[in-house]
C-alpha cells in the first residue's frame, strides 16, 4: 500500500516514518513530498492510497493540496498531521474532505486510533 | 489571554517528551545568546496574536534532541536533518502554545527560520529548561504574555 506524506520539515517526515513503523505499519511503500504543490504532482504520479499532510508549508499549504484534489474529484483519504490543531480548523478541514486530524506532537496511538480504518 | 508561565514550562516538557523523549525542567538558569556553538531556531506568530518564539540550545544537546526523535540515524543523516528539526520543534511549540492559549480559534504561522551561532537575545521573555545537564533557552514574544 502506497502512502504519501506530505511536509516541507524532512525531520518531521522522518518522524512520521518512524511513528507508523512503531505502530505496526511496517510495509507501507511510503512516498515522500516537500509542500503541496509537490504533494500534488508526486500523487498524479503515484496514486497513493492514504495522504498524510502537514498544514502550514510553503507554496501549496495543505489545505490548499486537499481542496485542489477534492476538486479534481480526488477522494483518495487524506489526513492533516499538524501542530495547529484547533477544533475550528479540523472542522474546516472535514467540511473539505479530510478524514482525520492528528495534533503534533504525534504518538504511535493517535496514529493508529485514525489509520486503522485505511490500513489493513 | 496571557500566558501563564507555569503552563508554558509544561507544555514545553510535553513536547520535548513527546517529540525527542526528553526530560526538561525548568531551570532558573539564565540562557546564554552568545555561547559560541549554539543553534536556533525562530517562528512568528500570525493570529490569533502577533509574536515569535524563539528556541536555542548548545549543537550537543541539538544532536542528542535529533538523534532521540528521528530515531538514531546515522550522525551524518542526523547532522543535516539538524536545523529542519529544530524548525519543526519551534513549529509544534508555537502551535501547541497558540491551541492552548485560544481554543477553538484558527491558528496561523510563519515558516521556521534557523541559524547557528550566537546571536542577541530576542525581545521576551527567555525561559529556561535544564535538558540532562545542559540548558536549553526558549523565548517567547508577545503582548500576551505575562507573569503569572
Amino acid at each position: 500500500m502506497k502512502v504519501l506524506i506530505v511536509d516541507d520539515s524532512r525531520a518531521m517526515r522522518m518522524i512520521v516514518k518512524r511513528t507508523l513503523r512503531q505502530a505496526g505499519y511496517r510495509n507501507l511503500e511510503i512516498i515522500e513530498a516537500v509542500d503541496g504543490r509537490d504533494g500534488l504532482a508526486k500523487y498524479k504520479a503515484e496514486r497513493p492510497a492514504l495522504i498524510l499532510s502537514d498544514w502550514n508549508m510553503p507554496n501549496l499549504d495543505g489545505y490548499g493540496l486537499l481542496e485542489a484534489l477534492r476538486a479534481a474529484g480526488e477522494n483518495v483519504p487524506f489526513g492533516f498531521v499538524t501542530a495547529q490543531g484547533t477544533p475550528e480548523m479540523q472542522q474546516r478541514a472535514r467540511g473539505a474532505g479530510a478524514s482525520f486530524f492528528v495534533t503534533k506532537p504525534i504518538t504511535v496511538d493517535a496514529l493508529r486510533n485514525n489509520l486503522s480504518r485505511f490500513i489493513r | 489571554m496571557p500566558v501563564n508561565h507555569n503552563t508554558f514550562q509544561e507544555l514545553v516538557g510535553d513536547v520535548l517528551a513527546s517529540l525527542a523523549f526528553a526530560d526538561a525542567r525548568p531551570s532558573e538558569a539564565v540562557f546564554r545568546w552568545s555561547q559560541p556553538g549554539l543553534f536556533w531556531s525562530e517562528i512568528r506568530l500570525d493570529a490569533p496574536h502577533t509574536g515569535q518564539v524563539t528556541l536555542a540550545l548548545p549543537r550537543p544537546l541539538a544532536v542528542e534532541l535529533a538523534d532521540d526523535a528521528l530515531g538514531g540515524l546515522p550522525p551524518s543523516l542526523t547532522e543535516a536533518a539538524l536545523p529542519d528539526f529544530l524548525g519543526e520543534l519551534s513549529n509544534t511549540l508555537a502551535g501547541n502554545l497558540l491551541a492552548r492559549l485560544h481554543p477553538g480559534k484558527p491558528i496561523a504561522l510563519g515558516l521556521p527560520q534557523t541559524g547557528r551561532g550566537p546571536r542577541p537575545a530576542p525581545a521576551g521573555h527567555t525561559f529556561s529548561f535544564d535538558v540532562g545537564g545542559t540548558s536549553l533557552g526558549l523565548t517567547l514574544e508577545t503582548a500576551a504574555c505575562a507573569s503569572s
